[in-house]
């Protein structure tokens, strides 16, 4: 069996300062009941970062200055999931912190997806694609995923509507089912209007399309070389 | 103090005060698991079939079958793993009407269909892909999944369980049938009265506040049946108020969903959602 290597990062509570964001509930229980349920199935922990603790440099490159430091975090481990805010704007990325360390705000402007170690990013936040057309998949994430296998997000606004959502995806992805469906399969729900989507990179696009429709954490060694094509893989 | 924007009509209330309902304990074991893969056309005694279990659901394989059963809500889901979800290179041509049609009488062939339901949403999974030209291709929708609410004294059943879903192919095939949708017992206790969508407002509001949200929009007031989701134990269903919310942060850039649950039933029993758990501690990061 591959194992993984598996970091959280989550934010409930915000203060009311520079960072001020609107408090959240249920971030811990996704990401932590995501990072449980892979170790039960044989993967490795390595950090579960929570509230003030998470911090914008863990994803930002060092060749971004300001203290990035993501070959040590984000990028040092093969499965990173965070829980938070997310906004989507000028075809970047951000996701919010309650702590400034060095900034409120990371933008995917300042990301090297996948330079290192990491294969799968789990953005369990609001707007990590605006809509599924081509300029708003490929505009926001051709230029970060840089050897990420996978990014795996919602279109527009998501609500947190149950706890076992986390747990439920981290039993699926460890136990070795395609993470595209995995992650869909988790994340939709009929009643309300989240809508899962999954994002996979490929050299080529016949690479893509197998990745989306395949590749379980057992394709951590299969790099991808470059992300000249993404395929995307959303219920709606 | 919130400021509310309500985009949302309020829910017209039943006549009667629909009734609180005792939800029997699932029956989740080996033997239940293999009578329901019997009741679904699953041949156990021929052998070949594998059952297994956790703390959580019961499992029997056989060929690309996975029967999966829940301990604690006794949902389920009978899934072929060759066909649920996988890109065939097709495109499924189907209506929603069609689709409708072919779910609900597949139910009905299996005796699975709710007694009464109404269509909660028809859905599909597209796939698509794109180069450096940043240009659309191949999309298509490889799956159509008919999602049925089950209705109990003429109020719909909510929440992250109640719901019977039954996903079709592009050959009109059903690829799996997911049913989060527990047994109703008997009538635990009349509802001596409905609270108001008002006072589901309110209670959201004061939630809201003790937060410290400055604004929301709220899209959205039901009235129905709440059903927690297939993890959970749950002894009554309960009426209850759903207020899908937007909460609007500070700079109104960073927007996210929030879903507010409250009790319907002026003497509700208990707690209608479970508190999340608590996070782990956490101990100050060294910089």
């Amino acid at each position: 069996m591959t194992t993984v290597s598996v970091g959280v990062e989550w934010i409930n509570d915000f203060h009311g300062d520079a960072c001020s964001q609107n408090q959240l509930v249920s971030m811990n229980t996704h990401a932590e009941g995501f990072q449980n349920a892979m170790v039960s199935h044989g993967h490795t922990k390595v950090f579960d970062w929570g509230d003030d603790n998470a911090w914008e440099t863990d994803f930002r490159n060092p060749a971004f200055g300001s203290g990035g430091d993501a070959l040590n975090w984000s990028d040092n481990v093969n499965f990173c999931y965070f829980a938070d805010h997310g906004g989507n704007w000028s075809n970047i990325m951000h996701i919010a912190f309650s702590k400034a360390h060095n900034q409120c705000l990371a933008s995917s402007d300042t990301w090297k997806l996948g330079v290192k170690n990491l294969k799968w990013l789990a953005l369990d936040v609001c707007d990590g694609t605006l809509d599924t057309t081509a300029a708003a998949v490929v505009d926001v994430w051709g230029g970060p995923m840089q050897g990420l296998h996978m990014v795996l997000t919602f279109v527009n606004t998501t609500s947190p509507w149950s706890a076992s959502e986390g747990t439920n995806f981290g039993n699926a992805a460890g136990a070795g089912q395609p993470l595209s469906n995995a992650w869909l399969d988790a994340y939709y729900s009929s009643s309300i209007s989240n809508s899962p989507i999954a994002i996979s990179a490929g050299a080529t696009q016949q690479e893509a399309i197998n990745r989306r429709e395949n590749e379980t954490v057992g394709w951590r060694d299969a790099a991808v070389t470059s992300t000249s094509w993404l395929a995307w893989k959303w219920r709606y | 103090m919130t400021t509310i924007h309500l985009k949302a009509a309020m829910p017209a209330l039943p006549p009667t005060p629909p009734p609180i309902f005792n939800m029997p304990t699932p029956t989740a074991s080996e033997s239940a698991i293999l009578r329901l893969a019997a009741r679904l056309g699953l041949n156990t005694r021929q052998g070949g079939g594998r059952v297994a279990h956790d703390d959580k659901t019961f499992s029997y394989s056989h060929g690309p079958i996975d029967l999966t059963l829940h301990r604690a809500s006794g949902a389920f889901r009978f899934a072929n793993r060759n066909t649920w979800q996988v890109d065939h290179r097709s495109n499924v041509e189907l209506s929603d009407e069609e689709a409708v049609r072919i779910a609900r009488t597949h139910l009905e062939s299996l005796d699975l269909l709710p007694r009464e339901s109404k269509v909660q949403r028809v859905s599909r999974l597209h796939v698509a892909a794109a180069g450096p030209e940043r240009v659309m291709l191949d999309h298509r929708v490889i799956d159509v999944a008919v999602h049925l609410q089950p209705v109990v004294r003429g109020l719909p059943v909510d929440g992250p369980g109640g719901t019977v879903t039954v996903y079709l192919d592009h050959e009109k095939s059903v690829t799996c049938v997911d049913y989060r949708s527990r047994r109703v017992g008997a009538i635990h206790r009349q509802t001596t009265r409905l609270l108001t969508p008002e006072h589901a407002l309110d209670s959201a509001r004061r939630s809201w506040e003790a937060r410290g949200i400055a604004e929301v929009e709220v899209n959205e007031v039901r009235l129905c049946y709440y059903e927690m989701g297939s993890e959970d134990r749950q002894r009554y269903l309960q009426p209850a108020y759903l207020v899908l919310a937007t909460l609007i942060g500070a700079d109104r850039r960073i927007r996210t969903g929030d879903i507010y649950v409250s009790p319907a039933a002026a003497n509700a029993v208990g707690r209608i959602v479970t508190p999340p758990p608590r996070p782990s501690a956490q101990t100050r990061r060294a910089a």
